[in-house]
């Protein structure tokens, strides 16, 4: 299973920059992210029974509405469970920043 | 505290004095130095000796691991402060510039940072972290991040968003002043 794991890289696939929450607020939105490349590279992913390992360093800082509309946006579409079960987070360079984006995760909401 | 303790040895001094001069004239006590008694007292004074330096011992490294603790408490405190700055044209009514917004992050980033400094200090040195309930340390920093780079970021920032931030600022700085007084009681 860990060969077969699909790889995205926010650094190198998306930006080193990531912006706003909405496409409308500004560029390398976390809506951008969700709707170009994190949604459609985890359903491959969870369709395949395979994990989507995201890697989140590289980057100079993510703001919270960029992690929230992304990972929280993946899981109101396809459920906290499933997202867990089929993704995976690696950040060296933010101690916190994957307990952050787990706590997105599982309180995903409707959008503000 | 020397002008205290002056008077005191005096008093000792004078007491101990009138003591052996009653004992001696009233009292029919003889008493002589044997090689027991003698023994006895330099083992009782060895071992205060030991319990002393043991102690004294425990007590500085205890000291020292608190220095180091309230070190990294301090490096959070000059982080919070940068961000701080960093955070100021959140108050203008203009979105952030890119520039501001990677100032921000950059700064936000360095507040974590020197937070898991903290953490890993208090693991180094095996103090409890829920005992200084550090979680709370933890939960007023993502509370200070999302005010200021959850919706409206980039900004224009508006009155609720700009006093939630004040607020989140203000949470952060006196939760530090817990810790570091929790650390320093431990």
């Amino acid at each position: 299973m860990i060969g077969e794991r699909l790889e995205l890289s926010v650094a190198k696939d998306f930006s080193v920059t990531p912006g706003p929450r909405l496409r409308s607020e500004g560029e390398y939105s976390g809506q951008a992210f969700l709707e170009d490349l994190l949604r459609p590279k985890f359903v491959s992913a969870s369709e395949s029974g395979t994990k989507l390992l995201v890697d989140l360093d590289g980057v100079a800082g993510y703001p919270s509405s960029f992690l929230e509309q992304a990972f929280g946006g993946l899981a109101r579409e396809f459920g906290t469970e499933r997202v867990l079960r089929h993704l995976e987070l690696v950040c060296t360079d933010e101690p916190y920043i994957t307990d952050q984006v787990t706590k997105y995760i599982h309180r995903a909401v409707l959008p503000k | 505290m020397k002008r205290i303790w002056f008077p005191i040895i005096i008093l000792a001094v004078v007491a101990l004095i009138v003591s052996v001069w009653f004992y001696r004239v009233f009292c029919q006590v003889s008493y002589g130095l044997d090689f027991g008694s003698l023994f006895d007292a330099i083992a009782l004074v060895f071992v205060a000796i030991i319990f002393e330096y043991a102690y004294s011992r425990q007590s500085s490294e205890k000291r020292a691991d608190t220095d180091l603790l309230l070190e990294t408490v301090k490096d959070v405190k000059t982080a919070i402060g940068e961000l701080n700055l960093n955070a100021k044209p959140c108050n203008n009514s203009k979105a952030l510039t890119a520039q501001q917004m990677e100032e921000l992050k950059s700064a936000e980033r360095e507040v974590e940072i020197t937070v898991h400094s903290v953490e890993c200090a208090l693991d180094s040195c095996k103090a409890s972290r829920d005992d200084l309930q550090f979680g709370k340390l933890m939960d007023a920093m993502y509370e200070l991040k999302e005010a200021l780079t959850d919706s409206p970021y980039p900004g224009p920032y508006d009155g609720p968003s700009r006093l939630r931030i004040q607020k989140a600022f203000k949470a952060f700085r006196d939760e530090l002043t817990r810790i570091a007084f929790a650390i320093n009681h431990r």
